[in-house]
């Protein structure tokens, strides 16, 4: 089926007609097109250009600037409604949509940043000074992205710029708890040639008060105060990137990044007495580099990568868990009239270097993927996605997506889109979960992957009058029925990784931002909100509980939000609702919390360049909470800053 | 005078305790009425907890130690035991022993971690717990393993005595702490009025726990591990006058647990053992075997198989039921179940998470 399906679309390719075509013009009018998400990473752009009917999110220029001094997860968790399971800063992972941390892809550039090992990211070690912009795509995008992409997709955006001459910007800040950070960008460029070296430096004592509930005092009756220890974090990071430019239609984008992020394993509320120190470190390189030309034939891509990820456990240095990979991408795309098609071929090869790994194992993971997107009438995008992914000892499931977007109303200052997609999704298990092998923990060689069926439906609403208002709603239903979920289960001789699940998840997300231009004061009203009941209907476990919430999955979540400028300052008052959790199946919960933050800040203008202090209060209420279990979290925090832009 | 007392007081005594122990033989055991199960929890999802096995009732109330102290249980309890009136739990998230009342169930004092790293398995004699300690990562470093010798009226460790090798279960016979070594291939001996330490060197594996024979030697649990694959997995038997390993028989399924693995049928004729191996599509099924202490032999049917997720075996000797403790995830309550000696399921209960350790409640 999917040979006739991809032959058929090569054939189609074949006869088009071979003038290069511009991009497929949106309808939107031109100035609620300013308002629509844009991406400022070409590389990017072209790739998500057949994502179409998924919900879509990013953030503005305020919001990121707030948590510049911060991680990922800071960005996210404050302004999306989106849970991320986290302690104070050192390990963070993605519940996007009722998953898990492996069923969400970071991407940057043609690079997945999740481990191979682990199949997670920690979003604690991606620094929001270092990039410029932040997308979140939510819902699976397996057939666009490959394995992994179940639950959502984040990717951090690198700009390039051309711009001639040299530009920049510096920030240091300074926060509670011995937080310190320094961060650099240069722009470097004679309009054909650019460099872009971003740097930044991240460290944090992490010393906060906090309530121990983890040991009560039988004498005084009471909780003690205690002193989180053993918590320090320290991240280094480093991207180069150089691009050339012959013309605007041939182009060659490299990046190169850098990172050596070590902070200290933060010991839970009970071991909070434990004199030893556990630092995990990871160093990573990562390197992509494509080229892309638009000709008479199409536009064509080719692209390569090596990443090689070290995690250092020093409590057992010698013990070594290090991954490379091979990457090489390359693909046409072709557009003609109300038609867009793109062929892509995705190599892969990894090659672990893991102490409990029992053999010298190395796995390669080809994948043929074709793109379809069709604009029949200016009303009507749809969009097909196929992939078939070939691993190594391993059979991955063919993966077809069907995307729509629809403009029903298209009036002069509001539009009302429909949008949504049908698409199979899939995970091929992690290398641990297939060759780990130590005392206690045994990989399994015959875990199929898990498969999922995922589909939403949502509508856009859009309007603006043109002079000061302008208003954006989004709202959406989701499901996903996942197969085979994955887990890590006990047996008599420890633990063992096995198909045992199968988990729907399903919700409504709301997501509203108001916009007010009265000249030199601007006033922003956004907020988002995600109702999301995620349960096991199946289990091979029999102690397992069908029906009820999936851990660590909040069935309501919401953020708000309200910034105000005016000239030269500003200010932005935010705030998250994170509902209770379980933690586990024996119906124990972690709390509801509400953060609430405020960021202020104040620029001169120096010539031409740009001189702003910054300064923030985070957890403003001081509220005592838990966002995984037993791992305490700093209450009310300070930071400052100062940013000069040339 | 006051010696000529002393002296006819000590050639007295073997005849005392001679009567002493006649009449023990002789006093009906007491009617359990329940049971205490331990629950050890997971290190990232939960603290432990305790269950009580109502058997007059046919019900069960999980977090009973939370019902009682209005807090969560401290630690990861590791093991518990009876002793004097108390109950002592072995907490391996705060290193610490605690204790609470066995009637009451109160906790009126905090835990005592002073001298306590990783501690592990406890047996008692006078005012004394002798408590198996790893004293730190012992995986990395098989030298820091210790007994904490811990005075019950004073509540604190009075000496420690050095036990390298990972020690494990405990048992006293003859007068003297025999000591289960995780990793290392011997058994550990404290002569308990000399406190000198000697080895049962040759063991064909790692050691975990003890069980006493009505002639005082001992069953011992050798499983295979991922660090000291044994030559010979199974149960071994020791003569705890000759200090030796007299035999070993062989179930190369023996579970490495750290739970109640072993237990005897009432008249001690047998011995019910979790084991269990992977399918040929990896699925683990566990398994209960039984062991003849006459034949000295496994008989070739196990009492149960495939059960998934199984963690510890116990026998209670009034109902004369194997209860088989199950422990599937981290995340989700365990269960225990009851089955009569023909492996016929007769009941089932839901219990905290993890379920690993019996203690009865007369």
């Amino acid at each position: 089926m999917f040979k006739t399906i991809v032959v058929g679309l090569l054939v189609f390719l074949a006869i088009m007609d071979t003038k290069a075509e511009g991009e497929v013009k949106d309808s939107l009018p031109g100035y609620l097109q300013h308002y629509d998400i844009e991406s400022v990473d070409v590389v990017v752009t072209k790739l998500k250009q057949y994502q179409v009917g998924s919900k879509k999110e990013t953030f503005t220029p305020l919001q990121k600037s707030s948590v510049e001094q911060g991680s990922l997860t800071e960005l996210i968790s404050r302004y999306q409604p989106i849970y991320i399971k986290t302690d104070a800063g050192g390990l963070a992972s993605f519940r996007f949509r009722g998953t898990s941390d492996n069923h969400t892809s970071v991407r940057v550039r043609g690079i997945e940043l999740n481990s191979q090992t682990l199949g997670s990211y920690n979003a604690n070690n991606a620094p929001v000074f270092l990039f410029d912009q932040v997308q979140i795509s939510f819902g699976s995008s397996s057939a666009t992205l490959g394995s992994g992409s179940i639950g959502g997709n984040v990717r951090l955006e690198l700009q390039n710029k051309f711009k001639n001459g040299v530009n920049g910007e510096g920030k240091v800040s300074l926060g509670s708890f011995g937080e310190y950070m320094a961060g650099a960008k240069v722009f470097a460029s004679n309009g054909r040639l650019e460099s872009v070296t971003r740097l930044v430096y991240y460290e944090k004592e992490n010393d906060f008060p906090f309530e121990n509930t983890a040991y009560y005092n039988f004498e005084t009756r009471s909780y003690d105060r205690d002193k989180q220890k053993n918590a320090r974090i320290e991240n280094a990071n480093l991207i180069q990137q150089l691009n050339y430019k012959w013309d605007d239609n041939r182009m060659l984008s490299s990046v190169i990044w850098l990172t050596k992020n070590r902070h200290e394993a933060q010991p839970n509320m009970a071991e909070n007495t434990n004199p030893n120190t556990r630092y995990i470190e990871d160093q990573n390189i990562r390197t992509w580099i494509q080229y892309d030309q638009n000709s008479h034939i199409g536009n064509f891509y080719l692209g390569g990568g090596y990443v090689f990820d070290d995690n250092i456990d020093y409590s057992s240095k010698e013990q070594k868990i290090t991954t490379q990979r091979w990457i090489t991408e390359g693909g046409l795309k072709k557009e003609k009239d109300w038609l867009s098609m793109q062929l892509g071929l995705r190599y892969l090869f990894i090659k672990p270097d893991v102490y409990a790994y029992d053999e010298s194992i190395s796995e390669y993971r080809t994948s043929l993927y074709a793109s379809l997107l069709a604009t029949p009438i200016d009303w009507l995008k749809l969009s097909l996605n196929l992939r078939q992914q070939f691993v190594s000892r391993f059979n991955a499931p063919f993966t077809p997506a069907l995307g729509l977007e629809m403009r029903l109303i298209n009036k002069n200052n509001q539009t009302l889109n429909l949008f949504g997609n049908i698409q199979r999704a899939y995970r091929i298990p992690t290398l641990n979960d297939r060759y780990w092998g130590q005392d206690g923990y045994e990989g399994n060689r015959n875990i199929k992957p898990e498969d999922a069926l995922s589909a939403e439906l949502g509508l856009g609403y859009l309007f603006s009058d043109n002079e000061t208002w302008t208003f954006r709603l989004n709202t959406n239903v989701f499901y996903m029925n996942v197969h085979d979920w994955l887990l890590w289960t006990q047996g008599s001789s420890g633990w063992y990784a096995d198909n045992v699940m199968r988990v729907i998840s399903k919700g409504l997300e709301t997501t509203i931002r108001a916009y007010c231009d009265l000249g030199r004061q601007q006033i922003e009203i956004g907020g988002g909100f995600t109702f999301n009941p995620a349960v096991r209907k199946e289990s091979d476990l029999i102690t397992d509980i069908i029906d009820q919430q999936l851990e660590y999955v909040p069935k309501y979540i919401a953020t708000g939000y309200i910034q105000y400028t005016f000239s030269r300052a500003g200010i932005i008052l935010d705030g998250n609702y994170t509902g209770r959790r379980y933690y586990n199946q024996a119906g124990k919960y972690l709390s509801a919390y509400q953060l609430i933050n405020c960021s202020a800040f104040y620029q001169f203008n120096l010539g031409n360049n740009l001189l702003r202090f910054d300064a923030q209060v985070n957890n403003l209420l001081s509220e005592q909470y838990q966002n995984q279990y037993q791992y305490a979290m700093p209450e009310i925090n300070y930071r400052v800053a100062i940013n000069y832009k040339f | 005078m006051k010696m000529k007392k002393y002296l006819v007081l000590f050639l007295a005594l073997p005849f005392l305790l001679a009567s002493c122990e006649k009449e023990e033989n002789e006093t009906p055991e007491a009617k359990i009425t329940g049971h205490y199960v331990l629950n050890y929890g997971s290190y990232s999802s939960s603290v432990g907890s305790l269950s009580y096995i109502d058997l007059e009732n046919s019900t069960v109330q999980n977090e009973i130690y939370k019902a009682v102290n209005g807090v969560d249980m401290s630690g990861k309890p590791q093991y518990a035991y009876e002793y004097q009136g108390d109950i002592y739990f072995m907490g391996n998230a705060v290193d610490e022993i605690y204790f609470v009342e066995a009637s009451s169930l109160e906790q009126t004092s905090n835990g005592v971690s002073t001298d306590i790293i990783k501690p592990r398995f406890c047996v008692g004699e006078g005012n004394y717990l002798y408590i198996s300690c790893w004293g730190g990562d012992v995986w990395g470093d098989t030298s820091l393993g210790y007994i904490a010798k811990y005075n019950v009226t004073t509540n604190e460790v009075e000496k420690t005595i050095d036990m390298p090798g990972g020690p494990e279960g405990l048992v006293i016979a003859n007068g003297t702490l025999f000591c289960a070594l995780n990793y290392d291939t011997k058994i550990g001996m404290i002569d308990l009025e000399t406190e000198e330490v000697s080895f049962i060197e040759g063991v064909p594996g790692v050691s975990s726990y003890f069980l006493k024979d009505d002639e005082g030697n001992l069953f011992v649990s050798i499983p295979d591990t991922y660090s000291i694959s044994a030559t010979t997995a199974g149960l071994g038997y020791i003569n705890t006058t000759t200090k030796t390993l007299e035999a070993t028989y062989e179930l190369s399924s023996i579970t490495s647990n750290y739970s109640s693995i072993m237990s005897f049928n009432k008249d001690k004729s047998k011995i019910y053992v979790v084991g269990g191996s992977y399918d040929s599509f990896y699925n683990y099924s566990g398994g209960i075997y039984v062991f003849d202490t006459e034949l000295k032999s496994f008989e070739s049917e196990p009492l149960l198989t495939g059960v998934s997720g199984i963690n510890g075996v116990y026998f209670n000797k009034q109902t004369e039921l194997v209860y088989v403790m199950v422990s599937q995830s981290t995340t989700a309550n365990g269960l225990l179940s009851f089955y009569n000696t023909n492996g016929e399921l007769q009941e089932e209960f839901s219990t905290g998470i993890a379920p690993s350790w019996i203690l009865d409640v007369e």
